[in-house]
């Protein structure tokens, strides 16, 4: 494959547009390493995500992101983009180059960008309100008696993937935890399993509550 | 507020990393060459957060500087005090300025003598208290049980009335701004155990308090601010080897030797 840009130690770098044309053609998977944040903020949309976490990276793209297409990785800078590399080369993926420039190239290339959105209490009981959203309460089940978003299905954080199936990804879907970190966990798990409308509840049911919201 | 101090045991020099991970970013200060710029890039990926800016507290002559391979590796500009004498960009800092990372909030204070352009960083956890600070990462002028050197000076023989200038700096610094802060403020320096940058008196545990410092730092307890410049001068440990030639490589003037391939 013909390359642009500067290589990143071994990786050769990709422009956004080039980017774009292979993955309509099938022949890439875009794996976006960056901080969970940063991917809930904006990425590529369909993209594989797995941040780049030392001790969990290699477990979790075996957990996440098939095999079959050569991956362009798209990270902060050129020592994630080699360490990456690395261990997925190591577990068996090809890489076959980085997103020259990052995400914020390929924003400015005006290309579409995916998020999860953060929505604020009174946002999401109005949505609820009008029935538009499926709210998912990840929390632990002895944390469900402090009170439950009426109408929430009640998902643990660890059995989301397994239980995924009982949901639908054509679904507008909203995730809550206890103070909204937790929920990110799942949004990202959300988008990663092709649900592609998604919201979190910006401080969790704390937040909730505080806004004198009401429980089941 | 996320806070995490990184030692470099061998040569006695800490560097920090602060900022908010609800936000997800961190600042770097003073990174360590020893420690390497990719152990900063990746323990902040490890931690979900992205560095948004490196921060020296001063040009250091005694150890290698990360900070322009940290900045470069994260995509984020190096600051230093306006004053700094350097052969790189760099964006400046003010006395005064604050810079936020998401809840933590770093006041810069200028607090030369143990060098011209010497910083001080007053951070405040805002989540927790925006009027009472929490540490003050003091590089190297106030450290734990006795106060940086003033006689590391770049020119090739040191003028003895400027090294007592610098020190007469240093206690204004040391003496009327850091010691006057809240007895509570955890004191954060540059350096700790046997290195050449502080004295004879210089702790092994890498932080204490104002208050602490107050009662038992004898540079602090001198009874004036003579006696402060006597004690400091009469207590200089042999000048670290090659120390110009270290601030040299930290200032931009001259390159770094060849590091090997991993």
């Amino acid at each position: 494959m013909e390359t642009t840009g500067v290589m990143a130690g071994s990786v050769p770098a990709f422009e956004p547009s080039e980017v774009q044309a292979r993955i309509g053609r099938g022949e890439v998977r875009v794996l976006d390493v960056r901080p969970l944040q940063a991917y809930l903020r904006g990425h590529v949309p369909g993209c594989s995500a797995v941040p780049y976490v030392r001790r969990q990276f290699a477990l979790m793209v075996q957990t996440l992101v098939p095999t079959g297409l050569p991956l362009i990785v798209v990270a902060d800078g050129a020592v994630i983009t080699r360490e990456a590399a690395h261990d997925l080369d190591v577990a068996g993926h090809k890489v076959a180059g980085a997103l020259d420039g990052g995400l914020a190239a390929w924003e400015a290339a005006g290309l579409p960008v995916e998020a999860v959105e953060m929505v604020e209490p009174a946002e999401l009981t109005r949505r609820t309100g009008q029935g538009a959203v499926t709210v998912i309460d990840v929390r632990e089940p002895h944390e469900w008696s402090d009170g439950v978003i009426p109408g929430a299905r009640r998902i643990p954080l660890g059995a989301l993937l397994s239980r995924m199936g009982e949901l639908d990804p054509a679904q507008a879907t909203a995730v809550v935890c206890a103070s909204g970190n937790r929920s990110l966990q799942a949004a990202w798990l959300l988008q990663q399993r092709g649900f592609g409308r998604v919201a979190n509840l910006v401080g969790g049911m704390y937040g909730w509550q505080d806004a004198g919201l009401p429980v089941e | 507020m996320f806070f995490r101090q990184i030692l470099d045991e061998a040569n006695g020099c800490a560097s920090y990393m602060i900022g908010c991970a609800g936000s997800g970013d961190v600042v770097v200060v003073d990174p360590l060459e020893s420690v390497g710029a990719d152990e900063y890039v990746l323990a902040a990926a490890d931690r979900g957060m992205r560095i948004v800016r490196v921060i020296e507290t001063h040009l250091h002559a005694d150890h290698a500087s990360a900070a322009r391979t940290v900045a470069e590796a994260a995509g984020a500009p190096v600051s230093l005090h306006e004053g700094a004498d350097v052969d790189y960009a760099f964006e400046p800092l003010r006395e005064g300025d604050t810079i936020a990372v998401g809840n933590a909030l770093l006041q810069v204070l200028h607090t030369p003598g143990h060098t011209p352009e010497s910083i001080s960083l007053l951070v405040f956890d805002a989540a927790r208290s925006r009027d009472v600070p929490w540490l003050v990462l003091t590089g190297d002028s106030l450290l734990v049980g006795d106060v940086a050197r003033p006689d590391l000076v770049l020119d090739a023989a040191p003028d003895a009335a400027e090294v007592r200038g610098r020190a007469r700096t240093l206690y204004r610094s040391v003496h009327d701004r850091l010691a006057a802060l809240p007895e509570g403020v955890e004191v954060f320096p540059g350096h700790f155990g046997a290195s050449a940058c502080g004295g004879r008196y210089l702790s092994a545990k890498p932080s204490s308090t104002i208050g602490f410092e107050r009662a038992a730092n004898a540079a602090l307890r001198a009874s004036s601010e003579e006696a402060f410049i006597e004690f400091v001068l009469g207590n200089l440990r042999p000048q670290p080897e090659g120390y110009r030639d270290i601030k040299r490589r930290n200032m931009g003037r001259d390159a770094a030797p060849a590091v090997p391939a991993r």
